[in-house]
């Protein structure tokens, strides 16, 4: 049985100021996550990027694979009973 | 050359296209609503696959319940006899995703649209943005609990004979090199062969041929006498290499769909590097 994951919902601050969204509605990983991190390279240090997600196990495994990379994830909650929001900030290049 | 065993598996696009009109066809979408509304193959039902794991369970890439599986297939039109021709847009994850799942609910008629919507294009057949029809009908899931493994199943077998654990992620998923849950690394004894090797081509998506793929999963140690597990990190990419062993003629495989979401952050279980 899986343990408890420590970022299944985090909620995004109100006010978060976000730079840009990516709609990942209907996509699977690995391709959550390719998509998101070439999403997030395209951008400054110190700009966040929303993911609007509807697949559960990319709602585990992208904030998770973006912590790795020492980005800062601001936070992660359901906007609805089918898609969840994640909010990372870009850290380094 | 030799053809796929299981050659049934794998529809081409001008035998879907003669048949577009048989009832006992059902044609389903795999991807999510926006890329269905921008253009489908006629009369296909959307069925994003994105949307079909349980919520509730504490595995997220568990599929849903049957009682909930029912209602949504039944929604999307399909039903237990019929033939069911998956399809998406890229190299086959979300069809492939969906043809495990029907296969683990007991769906017996179904296969994939070989080499996918690009395919379905190149070969000048046409798409629609019309939505379909779909009379709702009734779907009863049949489960066979021997075509999904949790990591129970996993552990039990563990260092067996005449049992492939097979990690089809990246090479630097299966070291750890790149860690995707709280512990890098992979299930002891499984080895390594990532999906993507099971394609010819991204462009217009195509396998590799019965002999290629034969050879590559057997230098893997996965040969059909064998019970084999795949998994990857959330169950699709191992649905993906569920379906080419099944294409192949393997009959003993089963998709540990938890997956490395499941084992790698289990401290209880054992971790090879």
């Amino acid at each position: 049985m899986a343990v408890e994951l420590d970022l299944t919902v985090r909620p995004i601050p109100a006010g978060t100021d976000i730079t840009e969204d990516i709609d990942l509605r209907g996509e699977v990983c690995p391709y959550t996550f390719v998509k998101s991190k070439l999403a997030l390279e395209e951008m400054e240090v110190g700009q966040t990027l929303r993911l609007i997600l509807d697949h559960l196990p990319a709602v585990d495994n992208c904030p998770r694979s973006f912590k790795n990379e020492g980005q800062e994830i601001i936070g992660v909650e359901p906007i609805n009973d089918e898609e969840w929001a994640v909010v990372v900030r870009k850290v380094h290049d | 050359m030799p053809s796929y065993a299981n050659s049934d598996l794998l529809v081409t696009a001008d035998w879907l296209a003669a048949n577009l009109s048989n009832p006992n066809v059902r044609v389903v979408d795999t991807r999510g609503a926006a890329r269905y509304a921008e253009g489908h193959i006629p009369g296909a039902t959307n069925l994003p696959v994105a949307r079909l794991d349980d919520p509730t369970h504490p595995i997220r890439s568990m599929p849903l319940p049957p009682e909930r599986m029912a209602m949504v297939f039944g929604n999307a039109g399909l039903a237990n006899g019929q033939t069911i021709v998956l399809y998406d847009d890229g190299p086959g994850l979300m069809a492939a995703r969906l043809f495990w799942v029907l296969e683990y609910y007991g769906h017996e008629k179904l296969g994939i649209l070989d080499g996918g919507l690009a395919r379905w294009l190149a070969e000048n057949h046409h798409v629609t943005r019309d939505p379909s029809q779909v009379t709702a009908s009734t779907y009863t899931p049949h489960p066979h609990p021997d075509r999904l493994s949790s990591s129970d199943d996993v552990k039990a077998v563990l260092g067996k004979p005449g049992v492939a654990l097979l990690d089809v992620r990246s090479h630097e998923e299966y070291t750890g090199a790149m860690v995707q849950a709280a512990r890098g690394g992979h299930v002891p004894g499984a080895k390594n062969c990532d999906w993507q090797t099971a394609l010819a081509g991204l462009n217009i998506p195509a396998l590799k041929s019965a002999d290629e793929l034969a050879a590559q999963f057997a230098a893997a140690g996965v040969t059909p006498d064998k019970q084999v597990i795949t998994y990857c990190q959330g169950g699709v990419r191992a649905a993906h290499s569920y379906y080419v062993l099944r294409l192949l003629g393997y009959t003993n495989v089963s998709n540990y769909t938890g997956s490395w979401g499941d084992w790698g952050n289990d401290p209880n279980l054992p971790v090879e590097n």
